[in-house]
């Protein structure tokens, strides 16, 4: 009876591990979809060197560094977010006004950089493949995608990590919420 | 009798964690799928199946501590799933684009490093203790293994458990 007992309460247990893992598994999927209140996700990131100057440019994005403001979207080819946030900028053609767009392909492999940058329509963008993310993470201390890198005349002022360009837009050029940001 | 019950409570534990991980990646295995897809650089079916039978093994492990004669099965299992994820901790330290790990089924959560290495080491650990000490005492162990993995799970879903509490964000 005991035996029937102990295995009874790990069955239950298994079975609320599944039910929770289920509603979180749809929770992100609405949350990555667009809920229907269309809440999208946005953290700062407090790791990187705010105000740090690059002294080393990639060539595709050197003129950020001369730039008033600038913006580089940080994004995986592995990750889903970052293939939602490429489609969502192929039918933006000017997402974040005031900012000069920038692209940031992290990828172990160079190839699958380039073929996600076409598979998603978004060369017309300038764009920089980092090999391994090693310019992001050696500059910025950068781990998270899909991220964006904000720059004032070339000087980093802060980064977030997110999953939606409208609430990127949102965060960047509401007045009362820049200063979060 | 002091050992004992280390023993008991390292047993209880470590089946917790099994049973919520094997569970979790069952129930939703598509994170567990990417991170192995771009570890391995294996086809999505392949990696699907790996995460699986890892889930599989992980169930079997904890439900082995608790049937009679089985427990050294167990642990064996135990100590295998902490050295595969010792190496896949390993493996995503070492790159800067490291996928999320996938852990417990989640959709949300760190990339794969160091911090996984150390989980799996601790399994080994726990493993090899466990090998040592093979004492036995299911029925209880078994009510006190769920209770730990209810726990475990509402931590783990924590947002989850708020949003349900007090039906809303």
């Amino acid at each position: 009876m005991d035996y029937v007992f102990g295995f009874t309460a790990l069955v239950l247990a298994a079975a609320m591990v599944v039910l929770f893992a289920m509603l979180g598994e749809v929770s992100a999927r609405l949350d990555s979809h667009g809920s229907p209140s269309g809440r999208g996700f946005i953290r700062l990131l407090d790791q990187v060197p705010a105000g740090h100057a690059p002294q080393d440019w990639p060539e595709p994005v050197k003129r950020m560094a001369e730039a008033e403001r600038s913006l580089a979207l940080v994004l995986s080819p592995t990750c889903d977010s970052c293939a939602e946030v490429a489609a969502q900028l192929k039918t933006e053609p000017k997402p974040i006004p005031g900012y000069d767009l920038y692209i940031v392909i992290s990828t172990s492999d160079p190839a699958q950089g380039v073929a996600f940058v076409e598979d998603h329509g978004i060369g017309g963008m300038p764009y920089f493949v980092d090999e391994r993310g090693q310019w992001v993470t050696r500059e910025f201390n950068l781990k998270h995608s899909p991220s964006a890198l904000m720059f004032h005349r070339g000087r980093l002022t802060s980064a977030v990590v997110f999953n939606d360009i409208a609430t990127l837009r949102a965060a960047v050029t509401t007045p009362d919420k820049e200063a979060k940001v | 009798m002091t050992s004992d019950l280390v023993s008991e409570i390292v047993r209880c534990a470590a089946a917790a964690v099994l049973l919520c991980s094997g569970a979790g990646k069952h129930a939703a295995p598509a994170s567990a799928s990417r991170a192995v897809t771009e570890l391995l650089k294996a086809p999505a079916s392949v990696a699907r199946a790996i995460v699986r039978l890892t889930a599989t093994l992980e169930v079997l492990a904890a439900l082995l501590f608790f049937v009679p004669g089985a427990s050294a099965v167990g642990s064996a299992l135990m100590l295998l799933l902490g050295a595969a994820f010792t190496a896949a901790g390993a493996m995503g330290a070492a790159r800067p684009d490291a996928p999320a790990c996938g852990c417990f089924g989640r959709e949300t959560g760190r990339p794969l490093g160091w911090r996984n290495a150390a989980a799996g080491i601790g399994l080994v650990s726990a493993a090899l203790f466990l090998a040592g000490h093979q004492v036995f005492s299911p029925p209880g162990g078994a009510a006190l293994t769920a209770a730990a993995a209810v726990l475990l799970c509402a931590w783990l879903y924590r947002d989850l458990f708020r949003l349900v509490l007090k039906g809303k964000h």
